[in-house]
């Protein structure tokens, strides 16, 4: 039986609306920004992955997150991103904000590998706001050559 | 006094000027502009930039930031997901009168620029006494 819910759908339009809009042109300047308020619900931290044989390499954009307000757990195939960034100018009697564009908070991004990593191999660095992931690929995930007989 | 006098504006219109004619070639990094009684403060994001090559320049009240991407964004091999391009950061403001220019400073730790602009001594706010004489 197939059901038809109503909320289903309408959360599925949602979700590929804001997906349309982030893929328009007049999000640029926006999408360029590691953590922006008004946008700021998810996709935090921004990601790239690249791969080759060995490795998963993954690098995420936390300026302003210390390494020890910073935590990465990665089982099986998964990898969670989870931290906070705090507020480095408080709110204050005596202070006015001309301009706030940064945000602060809690952040939690999980991400799902299409195969397992060996999480005791990784390793990880966090230089100027950026992080670095090295994540050996397990070996019953890496490519293997298979030998043809002539 | 006015705080806005001394805040830092947004040169939008000298973004486009033709030296950052090609808007994509740069990050306007998200900044934070705040002000207090010794000084104006302002905190840009700017991820993966060497601190020797980040510049700012103030020349005729116009304040320029600039930061080169020094990390490699992206790891070895071949990229599978992306979300953000390596690119230079670029941003400038106007600055109005009274900040003291000379004493500006800057630091740079974990991703984030802060730079402080002294308020000029005759801008900052003075408690005068009234007296009564009976």
């Amino acid at each position: 039986m197939n059901h038809w819910d109503l909320l289903v759908e309408m959360d599925n339009m949602r979700r590929e609306m804001d997906d349309i809009f982030r893929r328009m042109d007049f999000g640029r300047r926006y999408r360029d920004r590691a953590f922006f308020p008004e946008l700021a619900y998810r996709d935090i931290p921004r990601i790239n992955i690249s791969q080759d044989a060995e490795n998963v390499y993954l690098s995420a954009l936390l300026p302003g997150v210390e390494a020890e307000n910073l935590q990465m757990n990665v089982l099986k195939n998964t990898l969670t991103l989870t931290g906070e960034r705090k507020e480095l100018m408080e709110r204050g009697e005596k202070r006015v904000f001309h301009r706030k564009e940064r945000g602060a908070g809690k952040f939690l991004r999980t991400i799902e590998l299409p195969f397992e990593v060996d999480a005791a191999k990784a390793v990880a660095e966090l230089k100027d706001g950026v992080l670095t992931v090295t994540l050996p690929k397990a070996e019953e995930a890496k490519p293997k050559r298979v030998l043809l007989k002539a | 006094m006015n705080g806005k006098e001394i805040a830092a504006r947004d040169m939008g219109e000298i973004n486009k000027a033709e030296e950052t004619r090609n808007q994509r070639n740069f990050i306007v990094p998200p900044v934070d502009i705040v002000e207090d009684e010794e000084d104006l403060v302002l905190v840009a994001d700017m991820p993966g930039v060497d601190k020797e090559r980040i510049t700012i320049d103030i020349e005729n009240d116009i304040l320029t930031i600039k930061g080169q991407v020094a990390l490699p964004l992206r790891g070895q091999g071949e990229l599978t997901h992306q979300e953000y391009e390596p690119r230079d950061y670029h941003r400038r403001f106007q600055l109005l009168e009274g900040i003291n220019q000379d004493a500006a400073k800057a630091e740079y730790t974990d991703g984030v620029l802060v730079l402080r602009l002294p308020k000029a001594e005759a801008a900052k706010p003075r408690q005068i006494r009234i007296e009564s004489r009976n």
